[in-house]
């Protein structure tokens, strides 16, 4: 309801189109807008972009966390990367079947990370 | 405890051991971690292992035979495939081990546990995976498992000349992957960088070569291009074992390899119509190009 003089002041004036309220003249109309936008502090179409704002900040935030899409925190090497979405890794030595047949994957990860990794 | 300059020497020796230890990457040959010399990774294909010395990176062996023999120490994991593995008596094996259709050879006593042989004496257990490995996946390690990762020594890479080319050496802000993945990097931190763009049989080549400032940067870069999702791309081998790293794998009308080797990355990616074996076999030849151009360099 934070818009009430404002949506009653048009409203009055609607209504007085006719006849009804001629003692509302367009200067009370004008001065009742006022008060409202000073009431609120913003105008209709920024109160429009204010959540359009922080939707784009959040989404950039998201983008940011999500692997593969964060820019480098590297103080000498810079590397941009688009085009896909998460990693998939393997954690531990294992035998799986992988696909339609009966493809056996030999996966192995070392303690530091280094890995063997096969997918038919 | 006041520690004696014998204890000071063996732990200099040991750590002079880790600074020269060695990777071994071989195919249908042999290894022969002697005693008193330290290895780091050990991988093969069809090779005879013969470990006397330390290993305190991964053994990751298919079809080799592996020995363990007295003096040996091996830190990191072993995973041995369609293989077989003799251990000796004063064999000291730390990390896990994994084995598929392996042949186990040892005087040591064991008992077994679900699956898993137990010695107990000499503090190690070897996990035996049940069933057989795929005899297509035995084919792809055959194909990809090993390969020397080859860079050239100098700063600058050549084309191959079976190869028309299309398109003048450039640096490289950015490179795609297939239709994967795009990176841009930034210009000023690569020392040199080079894009190639040529045609062969009908198929289009491209490949990069970038010169890292640092073994750590293309290491890191590395670590950025394994983020590809491998669900995405198929017939994949990758391995980040025994210094540097490498991956072949397809994508759609693609057959891409990327490796990298100390300051070096390289991608090979041959696309255009026709079969994936096709794509796959001029693929494999530029890696053989490759191979033997940097064959006597030491990056």
């Amino acid at each position: 309801m934070k818009n009430l003089d404002l949506d009653s002041a048009i409203g009055l004036y609607r209504r007085m189109d006719g006849t009804r309220l001629p003692e509302i003249s367009s200067e009370k109309i004008a001065a009742a807008v006022l008060r409202s936008r000073e009431k609120t502090g913003l105008m209709p179409a920024v109160r429009w972009i204010a959540p359009l704002a922080a939707a784009a900040c959040l989404a950039v935030v998201l983008l940011t966390v999500i692997p593969g899409h964060a820019p480098s925190r590297n103080d000498r090497l810079t590397i941009n990367i688009t085009g896909y979405g998460s990693s998939l890794r393997s954690g531990q030595p294992q035998a799986q079947e992988f696909g339609p047949g009966p493809v056996q994957v030999l996966n192995y990860t070392s303690k530091n990370g280094k890995n063997v990794s096969v997918k038919l | 405890m006041k520690k004696s300059p014998i204890r000071w020497s063996l732990l200099l020796l040991v750590l002079a051991g880790l600074v020269h230890a060695q990777n071994y990457m071989c195919q249908d040959g042999t290894v022969d971690v002697k005693p008193g010399t330290t290895a780091e990774d050990v991988v093969t294909f069809g090779a005879d292992v013969i470990i006397r010395g330390n290993v305190f990176g991964t053994v990751y062996s298919v079809e080799s035979d592996v020995t363990l023999g007295d003096g040996a120490v091996v830190t990191g994991d072993m995973t041995l495939i369609k293989g077989a593995l003799t251990i000796a008596r004063n064999a000291v094996i730390k990390g896990k081990i994994l084995v598929f259709e392996t042949l186990i050879k040892t005087d040591l006593p064991y008992f077994v546990q679900a699956g898993t042989l137990v010695f107990k004496d000499a503090g190690f257990k070897i996990q035996s995976i049940a069933g057989t490995v795929d005899q297509r996946v035995i084919d792809y390690l055959r194909r990809y498992l090993v390969m020397p990762r080859p860079v050239p020594a100098g700063r600058e890479t050549v084309f191959p000349d079976f190869v028309d080319r299309s398109a003048s050496a450039e640096g490289v802000g950015s490179f795609r992957i297939s239709s994967l993945v795009e990176f841009n990097i930034q210009r000023e931190i690569i020392d040199r960088s080079f894009a190639f763009r040529g045609t062969c049989d009908d198929q289009i080549v491209d490949i990069t070569a970038i010169r890292f400032d640092t073994p750590a940067d293309s290491e890191y870069f590395w670590n950025k291009v394994r983020t590809i999702p491998e669900a995405r791309i198929d017939h994949s081998l990758h391995i980040s074992l025994a210094g540097g790293a490498h991956w072949f794998f397809r994508h759609r009308d693609s057959s891409v390899v990327l490796w990298y080797n100390a300051n070096w990355l390289f991608a090979v990616e041959v696309s255009g119509r026709g079969s994936a074996e096709k794509r796959d076999a001029l693929r494999d030849k530029i890696v053989a190009f490759y191979t033997r151009q940097y064959a006597r360099s030491e990056p």
